[in-house]
């Protein structure tokens, strides 16, 4: 959290160039999209506990406009932070235990409900459920 | 024979806030793209965006639009911009409403779901 804060600060000082910040806010869930930021949650497997709602509703409330976006692969979105308030919200993920860490590129992503205890494909010798568990999106 | 080209204009995302900005005449940033300088020159685009570009500490992703005239600025051709655009004309989903905001009733009903807090 404070090693992503301190990235965060950095780009704003201009210590470091978009090119750089790219990849380390991506692998925090930072997107940069054609009219915001946008930060993608894990929820493995698509399961919250009510604390977890309630911060998720909190942080909607707090940081972006209210509302977020689930996705397909069960993830929420957050479409409106801005870039400054992205630690806090990360800190208040973790403060139920969550987090945004690989919920973009090429790793391990999270599933449709058919997928949950299998892989989503028949042939496949090995399911992603045990690395999605660890790894969360 | 030389392509004619297409006016453009400059648009970026703010760093802070992500928000997507025009470039005006006067070197400002607005968010409105009638605001923005219609730009119908190849090389002034070019030296524009440049311009823009070495503005690290207030926007990111620098690039040219294609965009036309309009009676009230320039318009964009692009078909998701002009339909972002369109919308952003015509229905306040960018801003989280205190109350629930009257529906105009020109608009489908379900639409109003769009701007619920």
């Amino acid at each position: 959290m404070a090693q992503f804060a301190a990235q965060v600060d950095r780009r704003l000082d201009g210590s470091l160039t978009e090119d750089e910040f790219r990849p380390l806010r991506l692998m925090n869930g930072l997107y940069l999209q054609l009219h915001a930021y946008m930060l993608r949650v894990a929820i493995p497997y698509g399961s919250l506990n009510p604390g977890q709602m309630r911060q998720l509703a909190h942080i909607a409330d707090t940081w972006d406009k209210g509302y977020g976006h689930f996705t397909t692969r069960q993830n929420i979105q957050f479409n409106w932070p801005k870039l400054p308030d992205v630690p806090a919200i990360l800190q208040a993920l973790a403060d139920v235990e969550m987090h945004a860490i690989q919920t973009s590129g090429n790793c391990v992503r999270n599933g449709p409900p058919t997928t949950r205890n299998s892989s989503s494909c028949r042939e496949s010798s090995r399911s992603p459920s045990p690395a999605r568990r660890t790894t969360a999106p | 024979m030389s392509r004619r080209f297409t006016p453009k204009v400059v648009t970026a995302n703010r760093l802070r806030e992500g928000d997507v900005v025009y470039l005006t005449a006067d070197d400002r940033w607005s968010p409105l793209h009638h605001a923005a300088e219609l730009i119908e020159d190849e090389a002034h685009a070019q030296m524009r965006l440049l311009h823009a570009a070495a503005q690290k500490l207030l926007v990111v992703g620098a690039y040219l639009a294609d965009a036309r005239p309009g009676p009230q600025g320039p318009e964009p051709l692009h078909f998701a911009k002009s339909f972002a655009h369109a919308v952003r004309r015509t229905i306040p989903t960018l801003t989280k409403p205190s109350s629930a905001p009257a529906w105009p009733s020109s608009l489908p009903r379900w639409t109003a779901a769009l701007t619920a807090a």
